[in-house]
């Protein structure tokens, strides 16, 4: 049975993987209650956790330097009393070739693109993407058999590159919810989970 | 005697074009409130909580990553000018400095003079 982890804990990380969000998209990210998540976000932000900054127009919330180490701390332990230290390693192992390809796959393509206002979708970047999203769920099952809030991630990163073929803003644009978003979400979130640095 | 501003660091010329604006040096999250639009960003590293600043940003320089680091991603996705990879350059730039940025290049230049 996978751990489900406790709800503050999962806003306090919610803000991290999003990195700047509002109320309502932090509450989205582990389908939260926005009310809930709104109070659980006050009280991070009295402890000094979190913070409300507005930047070019936007109001969100983004992690404090306390809120990021406090949130380490939460899961180093959560990963300890789950037993989960072996696997999340082995998985975050596996994924950096991985993620070499993919970041290699996002470059090309925004090269490739450049100087074009509005660049078809190559069937080398859906093949090279489509391989990855193969890849991504092996990986991503065995996270969620230790810990509950890993899932999502290949859902996600398939309907981002289903909408692709009309759009390719979902490719690596960073106003949606991107295969580049999806895929840096879960690099970052194995990295706050392991407590290591990029 | 040269027309050339002095290169104050050098990188990876990791998104094209030149920009030019006040450096502003970032350590932590804590820093972003200093962030104005037309600054350039210049920073160790970047990961997600540091996308919006990108929007503010006229140019990006960090210390470490390459061509397919998360801040040459989101750069080149905001169509901004980034070297990356550039050693010391959180030590070789002062904060609200005038610099111009080539993303071509890889360098980062003196602006000061005419704009």
């Amino acid at each position: 049975m996978p751990h489900a982890s406790p709800t503050d804990l999962l806003v306090l990380h919610a803000v991290r993987l999003k990195g700047f969000a509002d109320t309502d998209a932090v509450a989205a990210r582990f389908g939260l209650d926005v009310e809930q998540t709104r109070e659980d976000l006050l009280d991070a932000q009295a402890y000094g956790w979190v913070t409300r900054a507005s930047f070019a127009g936007l109001t969100g919330w983004s992690l404090a330097e306390a809120g990021r180490r406090h949130g380490e701390t939460r899961l180093q332990e959560e990963l300890d009393r789950v037993g989960a230290r072996d696997t999340v390693t082995a998985v975050h192992e596996e994924f950096l070739p991985v993620n070499s390809q993919a970041t290699q796959a996002f470059t090309s393509w925004q090269l490739g693109s450049m100087n074009t206002a509005t660049p078809p979708v190559t069937g080398d970047v859906f093949g090279q993407l489509t391989q990855l999203a193969a890849q991504l769920r092996p990986l991503e099952d065995r996270l969620v058999a230790h810990l509950a809030r890993f899932g999502g991630y290949h859902r996600r990163f398939a309907w981002a590159l289903a909408q692709a073929s009309d759009d390719p803003v979902w490719i690596t644009g960073t106003e949606v919810d991107s295969c580049h978003r999806v895929w840096f979400e879960l690099h970052e979130d194995l990295i706050a989970t392991l407590n290591i640095t990029r | 005697m040269t027309d050339r501003p002095p290169v104050l660091v050098t990188g990876v010329p990791s998104s094209p074009g030149q920009a030019r604006g006040p450096a502003r040096l970032m350590r932590s999250v804590d820093d972003f409130a200093r962030m104005r639009p037309g600054d350039v960003l210049v920073c160790r590293t970047t990961d997600p909580a540091w996308t919006p600043l990108f929007r503010l940003a006229a140019a990006v320089v960090t210390e470490t990553g390459g061509l397919l680091s998360h801040a040459a991603i989101v750069a080149r996705e905001y169509r901004i000018p980034a070297v990356v990879g550039a050693a010391h350059a959180m030590s070789q730039l002062d904060d609200g400095t005038p610099v111009c940025v080539d993303g071509t290049l890889g360098t980062v230049t003196a602006a000061n003079g005419t704009p």
